[in-house]
């Protein structure tokens, strides 16, 4: 059996378990998810990071926008039927899925083989790279008991990285060489600024911003996290920004980190993470 | 770094084995996305304990568990598919969502689909059989159990039949069920009483396509056309708008460009590349300019058309050129049609030169990837409409699209009809109320101009079904039907089986309840893509309860009240007529297994699945389950996909033996008995030779090739059926002005576009879906500004709107999005009850009055809230529900087609201040003058005939009779000679 199979394997397994809570007992056992019930699915992959590429990639962190046109753009090229939401998460990796298994079928055919490896590349660089990785890393953050599915994840699209030698690429995906600057801001978009993880170039939940906002002793309202950071802003802008700020720094690192594995797209996170501190005249090292 | 190391292939490893052994037991592994298209749908194997958080129940988490029953949408026609969600605990139905099994629609809906709830729950339905106590009209019900019902009305038609007055038995059909049930009962019967409401519906639209193919409709493969062209509100309301319009949605999204004539600015129109606003009834004179385009640049598929059109027929018989070149076809070609330039369209359309030769040059570079399509729009509202339809193929015909991908087939390629248990033979008396002699090619029955020929003497009925169907109020001239429903010496006993009140209802003598969608068995198939699929409508808490282990066999036990389904209504009722099998109808009701028991659903269906749908059984066997089983749960299949060209198909062995090719025509006949297939789809019936062989194929290039079902076998450039029958003028596709063409309107006349439907609403189908209401309940006259301001008419103005026989009162639209000169009513709204008795959702209470021919309808209660057990019958907070227009309008029977061509000569003017809106006045001696006229541009087959028979016996017929009823008769029975 071809590793390729495995591989997709997984990424099906991934996909699973961010489609819907009712998610088989073995991939449960598998990824040690015994006490992941719907209450903390919903939590996680409706309240907390929607796992679609749009939120990531979009200014208005909304979702539909040009990653699903780009998206849909590329099944279309290929003749296929997009489903509606094909810049989710569980589509695109059950996409990636289907992929490497038509290269473990074809092993045999090097003409396919070979469209198939142009295919996986560009839907890798363009599509998977700009997003999933940051999504991952945060998801296992913010939600240490989905780590082995966080690491999983990471693993397969890091070996598929590394096989397509996408790593040498120095030039940023389609959606992220729009990437506009986070130079100048007014207060009055400020809160959505900051909780545009496409502008800022970190990801502001609202776990962490009541993590970070105790820390600071502030007391945030409920709410979207645009309120929750408008909040923030009005009873404290400078303990607000401190808390934005500390954050920016901490994440920044890991998209360095993760740049090690994945390249050119995490420079542009770190790059944005970095303008951002700039403009909002905090040292990147609190 | 957050990343640990993971040692994935392991892992991928694991989860493979044990998704194969999940998938081995049958069970889902994966749930969520991954399983691609059908991510938004429960899996199948889950669909008999589906779990769901009962929204209704927030902030509380109580889980409901679901039984997911197929059926399919029985508002429109398109038969989409509907999952019934049955609550395990209460076995209730909860809602309806999309069957993502059903090929068609792919688990899609429009609106109409979920509203089946509102309909199911409808707390004005009609839930018992009643039996008119009181006059006609008078509002007075009794109700009466279904056997004193049945036992009356199988009296009366038992007595009918064995008094030789099969004539006098009618059933008028509204929406259709099962393809061909009812048609197989009335001949069972020896009836000839089909009567469809196709003639103010589709049949100039079919005509076109008719006379072409031999076949009546069009299935354009819309997904991968290069270029889609609609004259029609296809996206948002046409047949079949929601298979059709995802289709067209992805072909646009991969670049296809999409061209809407439409005179308003529908929802189609918006989407549309190329929106175009003709003047109405100018349609053919466009096509025939692009035609001419086609022709004069040589951008044409000549190698096509050399093959596939009956070309040299149409020198021989027209030019009187024998053995005539392609070369001097293409030559006589271009002289006919080079008349209609792009400044010719432009004059007859309002269309600028510039903007139709763009569109012409778009289609000429489509290919044969054209997909192109019409049904009522245009066709149905023009005198020549069918020319419309025929002008439009004549395109595809022109570039070779024709059954290529991307471009339109004839239907019966994408449609298949299983062979039931029975064909009963054809019925041998010709049904001169349906088929009247002055109209030898229509294609449906004359059944919107019955008061009229009931007016005039020539004939009477003794039971008058109506099925589905609401006369009164969908037809035209509406109280002409009033007149000869209430006279019951025209209509002896009639018989409305309705699922809901409806206009027509209250004149009848009973009223029988049938089920919504999801209370009756019907089978279908319809033509929605290159593919043939069938569709199994079922009773779902029928269903449910007998996977409950309750074995009901009768669907009044398990739907509400005493609602029953039409297919074992109908066994029931043959039974009874003919209890002792001594009429010879029993035998076609009698259980397989035992003669003395009656028929059931599940053994009719049974025998259709295990013998007539092939790859069923087999799928069913993979299962492990029954071919019944199989559509039970899963409620349809797929029989092929990319059929093809099926014209270009060689002859089997079988037609080939002894078979000769008619040295002039190229026609194929063969000695061969016709094969009892399993597919009955109709189609044209071409005659046999002199020796009484049947046409198989024809013999292009020197194969011999299935060919089309026309007398050609080829396609009919050159009809020679309308030459030979009278109308030579019109033997080949060209323009007919329409009745309402500037020539013919008076100088302060406009043209009236009532044909369009409102998307959520259809005819009177749906009026009892809350939802539907709520989101559409009027009709607003559609009003240029430049004449509203001509004729002074504001926002809130009354409007008076004037037709030859009388005029209804309407609040205008004023808006840009309709042509100047023409205005727009949809026909959908308007809906009005006498008494208590009706849908108090959408009807309005009116006070119905005459004085000899002249009729009143006067509005006398808005629509308001009202206390039932559904509160939100009193959250309605609309009392407007439109005007009923139709009511206004005179018959005009289309010469040829028999199509009522539905566009009006109005006069738009202020209303008077007495005026009350929604108010209907009309003078039926008006409509009698304006029927006798339109029946003088008949040519009757009299006079015409060229074999003394009534009618081309090739052409289609919903139910045709026996070769011997086709002769002309001496003279009409009761008639001077």
């Amino acid at each position: 059996m071809s590793s390729e199979r495995y591989q997709a394997e997984v990424l099906r397994a991934c996909a699973d378990v961010v489609a819907s809570p009712n998610f088989v007992t073995e991939i449960r056992d598998l990824f040690g998810l015994w006490d992941f019930g719907a209450a903390e699915h919903t939590e996680i992959f409706v309240l907390e990071l929607i796992p679609d590429a749009s939120i990531y990639l979009t200014p208005g962190a909304h979702l539909a926008g040009v990653p699903l046109e780009l998206v849909e753009g590329f099944y279309s090229a290929l003749g296929l039927d997009g489903s509606a939401d094909a810049s989710s998460l569980s589509s695109q990796l059950g996409f990636f899925a289907s992929l490497l298994e038509m290269v473990a079928d074809n092993r045999r055919d090097a003409k396919k083989l070979a469209v198939l490896d142009r295919t996986r590349t560009a839907f890798l660089f363009e599509h998977i790279v700009p997003w999933v990785p940051v999504y991952a890393s945060v998801v296992a953050r913010i939600a240490p008991e989905l780590g082995p599915w966080s690491s999983a994840l990471l693993e397969v699209l890091e070996s598929q990285f590394v096989q397509l030698d996408l790593k040498s690429w120095d030039w940023d995906a389609a959606v992220l060489a729009s990437r506009p600057a986070f130079s100048t801001y007014e207060e009055s978009t400020l809160s959505e600024m900051l909780v545009s993880p496409f502008l800022s170039g970190f990801v502001l939940t609202r776990k962490l911003l009541f993590s970070r906002a105790h820390q600071l002793g502030l007391a945030p309202r409920v709410g979207t996290r645009k309120f929750m950071m408008a909040s923030l802003l009005d009873q404290d802008p400078r303990a607000a920004i401190t808390l934005v700020g500390a954050e920016a720094i901490e994440q920044s690192g890991r998209w360095r980190d993760l740049g090690n594995c994945f390249g050119s797209a995490l420079v542009s996170w770190e790059k944005q993470c970095q303008d951002s501190l700039d403009a909002l005249g905090i040292p990147n090292r609190l | 770094m957050v990343k640990k190391k993971v040692d994935v292939l392991t892992l991928g490893e694991k989860l493979l084995q044990l998704r194969t052994e999940a998938e081995a037991r049958g069970e889902t592994f994966y749930r969520g996305a991954s399983r691609g298209q059908l991510m938004a749908f429960p899996p199948i194997e889950r669909w008999n304990d589906w779990s769901e958080l009962d929204s209704k129940a927030w902030p509380e988490r109580e889980e409901r568990h679901y039984s997911l029953i197929p059926t399919t949408c029985f508002n429109c026609e398109s038969a989409c598919g509907l999952l019934a969600y049955v609550d395990n605990e209460t076995n209730v139905v909860r809602k309806f969502e999309g069957n993502p099994l059903h090929p068609g629609s792919r688990g899609r809906n429009c609106a109409k689909g979920p509203a089946t709830l509102n309909q199911v729950q409808d707390p004005d339905r009609i839930l018992y059989p009643l039996r008119r106590e009181g006059a006609r009209g008078a509002g007075k019900w009794a109700r009466v159990t279904w056997d004193e019902a049945l036992d009356d009305i199988a009296g009366r038609i038992r007595k009918a039949i064995i008094e030789q007055r099969t004539d006098e038995v009618v059933c008028h059909i509204g929406r259709p069920g099962e393809d061909g049930f009812t048609e197989r009962v009335l001949a069972s019967w020896g009836v000839d009483g089909h009567n469809s409401h196709t003639n103010v519906c589709s049949s100039s639209g079919r005509a076109g396509w008719h006379y072409w193919t031999g076949i009546d409709r069009p299935s354009a493969d819309f997904a991968n056309a290069k270029v889609i062209f609609l004259i029609s509100a296809h996206l948002e309301t046409g047949h079949y708008f929601n298979p059709h319009a995802q289709r067209i949605t992805e072909a646009r999204a991969k670049g296809a460009k999409l061209i809407v004539f439409d005179t308003r600015l529908s929802n189609t129109a918006t989407h549309a590349d190329y929106w175009l606003a003709p003047q109405p009834g100018s349609e053919g004179a466009i096509n025939l300019s692009i035609a001419n385009y086609l022709i004069s640049s040589k951008r044409y598929n000549r190698e096509y058309v050399k093959r596939w059109w009956n070309w040299e027929e149409f020198m021989r018989e027209v030019q009187g050129v024998e053995n005539a070149s392609f070369a001097q076809f293409e030559d006589a070609l271009l002289d006919i049609y080079s008349e209609f330039t792009f400044e010719y369209a432009a004059a007859e359309s309002g269309i600028s030169a510039e903007v139709i030769a763009e569109i012409a040059n778009v289609i000429a570079g489509a290919g044969t990837a054209l997909a192109a399509h019409t049904w009522r729009s245009a066709s149905a509202g023009n005198l020549g409409g069918w020319q419309i339809s025929r002008t439009l193929l004549l395109l595809n015909a022109l570039l070779g699209a024709i059954a290529t991908p991307g471009g339109t087939f004839p239907n019966a390629w994408n449609k298949f009809v299983p062979r039931p248990m029975h064909i009963p033979p054809h019925p041998t008396k010709w049904n001169e109320l349906s088929w009247p002699i002055e109209y030898p090619l229509a294609m449906n029955e004359l059944s919107f101009l019955l008061p009229h020929f009931l007016k005039e003497g020539r004939g009477k009925l003794d039971v008058y079904f109506s099925r589905v169907y609401n006369p009164v109020w969908t037809n035209p001239d509406g109280m002409s039907w009033i007149e000869a429903l209430s006279d019951e010496s025209k209509v002896e006993c009639y018989v409305a089986l309705t699922p809901t009140w409806n206009e027509s209802a209250y004149f009848a003598d009973y009223i029988l309840p049938m089920g919504h969608s999801s209370e009756r068995h019907d089978l279908t198939s319809y033509e929605q893509y290159d593919g043939q699929w069938i569709a199994f409508r079922q009773p779902v808490l029928r269903t449910k309860a007998n996977r409950d282990g309750h074995g009901v066999t009768d669907s009044r036990v398990s739907n509400p009240g005493e609602v029953w389904e039409e297919n074992e209504f109908w066994i029931d009722l043959s039974w009874r007529i003919d209890p002792d099998g001594s009429m010879g109808i029993r035998k076609f009701y009698e259980s397989p297994t035992d003669a003395n028991r009656m028929l059931s659903v599940d053994e009719y269906y049974s025998f259709i699945f295990d013998n007539s749908v092939p790859g069923l059984p087999e799928a069913a066997a993979a299962l492990g389950i029954t071919p019944l089983e199989y559509m039970r749960t899963r409620g349809a299949f797929e029989i092929s996909h990319n059929v093809g060209q099926v014209h270009e198909t060689p002859l089997d062995a079988l037609e080939l033996e002894g078979a000769v090719v008619n040295s002039l025509t190229g026609r194929v006949y063969s000695p061969s008995l016709k094969p009892a297939g399993k597919n009955v789809v109709p189609m044209g019936d071409p005659d046999v030779d002199s020796e009484g062989r049947r046409p198989v194929g024809v013999n292009i290039d020197g194969q011999l090739l299935r060919g089309f079902p026309t007398p050609s076998g080829k396609l009919e450039f050159y009809s020679s059926t309308l030459a030979q029958w009278g109308w030579p003028e019109h033997a080949i596709p060209g323009y007919i002005k329409s009745h309402v063409h500037p020539d013919n309107l008076e100088k302060d006349e406009m043209v009236l576009i009532s044909t369009f439907r409102l998307p959520v609403q259809i005819h009177t189908r749906s009026a009892n879906s809350k939802w539907l209401d709520e989101i559409a309940h009027t009709n607003p006259l559609w009003l240029h500004p430049s004449d509203a301001l001509r004729l002074g008419i504001e926002e809130n103005s009354l409007v008076r709107v004037e037709t030859e026989i009388g005029y209804f009162v309407v609040k205008p639209w004023i808006t840009e999005g309709i042509r100047p000169g023409v205005v727009a009513c949809s026909h959908h709204m308007g809906r009005w009850k006498l008494h208590d008795h009706g849908q108090r959702q959408l009807m309005r209470t009116v006070a119905l009055e005459h004085d000899g021919s002249n009729w009143h309808l006067d509005p006398k209660e808005p629509v308001k809230p009202y206390k039932t057990d559904d509160p939100d019958t009193m959250r309605i907070w609309w009392g407007d529900v439109g005007v009923h227009q139709n009511l206004t309008f005179p018959v005009h029977p289309d010469p040829i087609s028999g199509m009522h061509c539905w566009h009006q000569a109005v006069k738009i003017r202020l209303a008077e201040p007495d005026d009350v809106y929604g108010e209907v006045y009309v003078d039926t001696s008006r409509s009698t003058e304006v029927y006798l006229r339109w029946l003088k541009i008949t040519r009757s087959a009299f006079e015409v005939s060229p074999n003394g028979q009534r009618r081309p016996r090739w052409l289609m017929r919903p139910l045709k009779p026996s070769h011997d009823a086709f002769k002309l008769p001496a003279q009409l029975p009761g008639s001077p000679t």
